[in-house]
């Protein structure tokens, strides 16, 4: 989607406005998903809300201003689900979050343009209809039933849906049961929400109108011990679990008797009449506020006695005024406000009622709230007795314990907003195209300064030299500059991959965390955007066959929630990405049967642990039949192993039965630079990443090497297999009388490679070979040295495969 | 309010009536600061106050203060009288001196301050 072209001057100006709107929109609904995921867990954070709402209202914004007007319409209709949940005339529930979720994919499809399918057209239409319905209140009728009730108990669906109750009643089981071990768990209450919640909502959507209710009236009593207005009593989880058997017996027949259905109605009012008893008001706490009014307070007309009002209704109050701060009555401004008070409020109103009191005092009033109950004197030490100077109204001070945790995670959020805001002001929104020019430009000025450099070598004139050398420092300065602007941080990646976990395990019913570390490691944009697939592939096998479902998780003492871990970290000029669960890990003895089962080892080979994972990444390893056999590894994995090679990385694998499985994808910082070792092949020069390169020694002929394919040197004691490159690569001529053999290292495995002779290393700008050359395998680019001659630069572990290939082939046919 | 004082002896009573906002507190000050000019001892008679503002208690507090570091005596004079002024010193939280025999507007919360030139 883009506006309108027009044949006019300000068509670029405006091609490239909309450039930045897009991006800008781009990062704002990602921040969206972020925000709303982080709203699932955190359903009371408005912030959060606020977040979302504002990303929607700018988008809204600007695409009237480009004239997109789906766009602009159908982030208006989000925007108002948004407005209410704001407002707090709606709840956040699961319902919202998936529809936002979901509208926030269609927002981006309209964002990205191309062609409007009719496919993404159904599905707005079905979130419209889906917002409608919200905003429209509970009071709306629902949503047709896939499945009308009464036919409902032998359908397949209904039979699909019962298998699946069967499950989670299990689960719900066994966390009420664990609830009981472990009452002050949070956790296990909301894993008895959720899975109430699950059951309740398949219910409605199969017809189960009985259970559906009956699930419904359960959930409400443990939501009250959600928020802490209940306590987790035995009581209460003895009915739970009797409970569950009548939701058990509501899935048969068995629970249309007259007696079940007494049964229920029992168990709900002794469950919400014990639940009404030990419901317990909130605990009041006591407040000291310091509040300073303006100094023009009496000028601005402002009265400050119905804030005193609105405290004593709050609770036990105590209002002094402090006049240390008049002075005598020469030094008075008689309009000046010298006065302060200070207020002791018990109360069990929330703080933020007790800020609202301030709100009308005035730009430059302060009011500092500092909670009295400091649970240990430690903590007490650590709020200083001093209240730290002005602070905005309403805002507050230090607080107790209690309190902290979420003042700490306020301040932190204000500061990031901060530097956000920040950064904003500093930052230049720049095509990537641009970018791209620039690297491109730098990497030909390299090439020529070393050129100028070999040149002025030539001519031993002091000045030239010295003039050279400046040159070739600014070079390099300017190299590192340009790359670095390339770099971003892998951060917002993450943050869709959270999403993919999210929806992943919902769609298998497992419950997955995932949690991320090293979000600020940088990378090379375009390695960011390449990594996405390998990463994908790692996380689903994670979550599809690493981590174990719930039941067997608890059988095995870890938590029934797995977890999976993204993180990234730099390792020298590489950075690593750590995929991580906490799941079953690789079950060897599997993969070993399925390589012998493949042909790939035989049946009495001996295979370290290391080797037999690397036989995972073999193409073919695995299929679809695979995955049920095997614990589950191996799907795709020669896809991400490819993948990841492209970018010049390798992909290792270890992992421990029972309590996990780490992927660890290691890639280079930059793609446009390359470490190298430059080595001569007749007339030609070659560069090899020096990554691969163990080391260089000089070629001892024997006899038996056939020159065809591969040979084997004696490199101290060890048998290496060689390839010579001048036979490979038919180079004429005959070759130097002493040779040189580069010894690699791909998988564990060494590889020497015979050239004529080894120059050197060198940084190396990639060039690519463009569209002539896109079929010419074992090439990764080409780079222009010093003297202005052009070397091709060897991509070492595809050269080998094909080698190898051919080697094969050649052994078939003989 | 009217800031015009009658002066005797040695004794200026400076008259705080009708409104004791902050529009008349620029004037009672010049009243007050000439009364402790020229006097030993200033009376602040309140009369038929109408309404007052935390501006008068503050101005109140200050006179308080250059009473004690003149050496000059001030009184407060009819607070009794002043419903509107104890209702606001009441919402206010504004606290007064325990020991004043004469139910005089001394300010402050330490009792012991109240002996001194400020007694009423």
């Amino acid at each position: 989607m883009e506006p309108d072209k027009q044949d006019d001057p300000m068509d670029e100006i405006l091609q490239s406005l909309f450039g930045g709107f897009r991006d800008e929109a781009r990062e704002m609904l990602c921040d969206m998903e972020s925000a709303l995921m982080e709203l699932e867990a955190r359903p009371e954070d408005g912030e959060l809300v606020a977040r979302a709402f504002r990303a929607l209202h700018t988008i809204k914004g600007n695409s009237s201003m480009f004239g997109l007007s789906e766009l602009e319409h159908f982030a208006h209709d989000l925007e108002q689900v948004f407005d209410l949940l704001r407002k707090g005339k709606m709840p956040v529930s699961s319902e919202v979050i998936d529809l936002t979720l979901g509208a926030k994919d269609r927002l981006l499809a309209l964002l990205e343009g191309g062609e409007d399918t009719g496919e993404e057209r159904r599905l707005r239409e079905a979130d419209r209809r889906r917002i409608e319905r919200l905003l429209a209140g509970p009071a709306a009728p629902p949503p047709p039933l896939p499945v009308a009730h009464g036919e409902s108990l032998s359908s397949p669906l209904a039979q699909a849906f019962k298998e699946e109750a069967r499950d989670l009643l299990h689960d719900l089981e066994s966390a009420l049961m664990s609830l009981e071990a472990r009452p002050g768990e949070d956790e296990l209450v909301s894993q008895v929400c959720r899975t109430l919640h699950t059951i309740k909502g398949n219910a409605g959507r199969f017809g189960f109108t009985e259970l559906e209710v009956f699930a419904h009236e359960i959930e409400a009593v443990f939501e009250t011990m959600r928020a802490r207005r209940v306590p987790v009593t035995r009581a209460l989880i003895d009915l739970a679990l009797e409970a569950r058997d009548r939701i058990v017996n509501l899935l048969h027949e068995s629970g249309n008797t007259a007696d079940e259905r007494a049964l229920r109605t029992r168990e709900l009012e002794a469950l919400h009449h014990i639940a009404e008893e030990q419901e317990q008001a909130p605990t009041p706490r006591s407040w000291r506020i310091l509040f300073t009014p303006s100094r023009r307070l009496f000028a601005e007309g402002t009265d400050p006695l119905p804030v005193f009002e609105e405290l004593r209704a709050m609770g036990a109050c105590s209002v002094r005024a402090l006049l240390d701060a008049v002075p005598a009555l020469e030094q008075l401004d008689p309009e000046g406000c010298y006065l302060c008070w200070e207020i002791m409020l018990t109360t069990s109103s929330p703080l933020d009622d007790i800020r609202d009191a301030f709100i009308f005092v005035g730009g430059d009033a302060s009011a500092e709230i500092v909670s009295l109950e400091c649970p240990n004197v430690d903590q007490a030490a650590d709020s200083p007795t001093v209240v730290p100077s002005i602070m905005p109204p309403g805002e507050c001070g230090p607080l107790s314990a209690g309190e902290t945790r979420s003042a700490q995670q306020r301040a932190a959020a204000a500061e990031v907003a901060l530097q956000r805001l920040g950064e904003t002001a500093s930052t230049l929104r720049v095509g990537a195209a641009k970018l791209d020019t620039l690297v491109d430009l730098v990497g030909e000025l390299v090439t020529v300064q070393a050129r100028l450099s070999l040149l002025v070598s030539e001519r031993n004139d002091p000045d030239l030299l010295s003039a050279a050398e400046e040159i070739e420092r600014l070079t390099a300065e300017l190299r590192d500059q340009s790359l670095s602007v390339r770099m971003v941080p892998i951060g917002p990646a993450f943050g869709k991959f959270r999403r993919l976990v999210r929806d992943l395990s919902h769609e298998i019913g497992r419950e997955v965390e995932m949690t991320t570390a090293g979000e600020d490691t940088e990378l090379d944009k375009n390695v960011i955007d390449r990594l996405n697939d390998p990463i994908v592939h790692l996380l689903r096998n994670s979550i599809d066959h690493g981590i174990e479902p719930g039941r067997q998780r608890l059988a095995a003492g870890k938590p029934a929630r797995g977890c999976v871990r993204l993180s990234a970290s730099y390792a020298g000029a590489n950075v690593v990405i750590r995929v991580e669960d906490d799941g079953a890990g690789i079950d060897t003895v599997a993969v070993r049967q399925r390589a012998v089962q493949r042909g790939l080892i035989g049946e009495g080979d001996q295979r370290s642990e290391r080797e037999l994972y690397a036989l995972m990444f073999l193409p073919g390893f695995s299929t679809s039949e695979q995955v049920t056999t095997i614990s589950g590894r191996g799907v795709g994995l020669d896809v991400v192993k490819r993948a990841v090679e492209s970018l010049r990385g390798r992909v290792q694998v270890s992992s421990r039965a029972g309590a996990g499985t780490v992927f660890e994808i290691q890639i280079p910082i930059t793609l446009a630079i390359i470490e190298g070792l430059e080595v001569v092949l007749g007339d030609d020069h070659l560069i090899l990443p020096l990554a691969v390169v163990k080391e260089c020694v000089e070629l001892v002929r024997r006899p038996g090497d056939d020159g065809r394919g591969r040979s084997l040197a004696d490199i101290r004691g060890e048998l290496v297999p060689f390839v010579r490159l001048r036979d490979w690569f038919e180079v004429p001529g005959a070759a130097p009388a002493r040779e040189q053999i580069v010894i690699t290292e791909t998988d564990e495995q060494r590889i020497g490679l015979v050239v004529d002779h080894v120059v050197g290393g060198q940084q190396t700008v990639i060039k690519p070979l463009g569209r002539l050359f896109r079929d010419v395998r074992g090439l990764a680019g080409a780079t222009i040295l010093g003297d202005g001659t052009v070397a091709l630069i060897l991509d070492v572990v595809q050269l080998l495969q094909h080698v190898e290939r051919d080697v094969a082939g050649h052994t078939g046919t003989a | 309010m009217n800031p015009a004082g009658a002066q005797s002896d040695r004794v200026d009573v400076v008259e705080a009536t009708g409104r004791l906002t902050v529009s008349q507190a620029g004037r009672l000050r010049e009243r007050l600061l000439e009364a402790f000019e020229r006097a030993d001892r200033v009376e602040l008679a309140l009369r038929d106050v109408l309404e007052a503002d935390l501006s008068f208690v503050q101005l109140v507090c200050a006179a308080q203060q250059t009473s004690a570091s003149r050496g000059v005596a001030l009184r407060v004079s009819g607070l009794d009288a002043a419903a509107p002024l104890l209702r606001l010193i009441s919402a206010a939280g504004i606290e007064r001196k325990r020991d004043c025999p004469e139910g005089c507007l001394c300010l402050g919360h330490d009792p012991a301050d109240a002996a001194g030139p400020a007694k009423g």
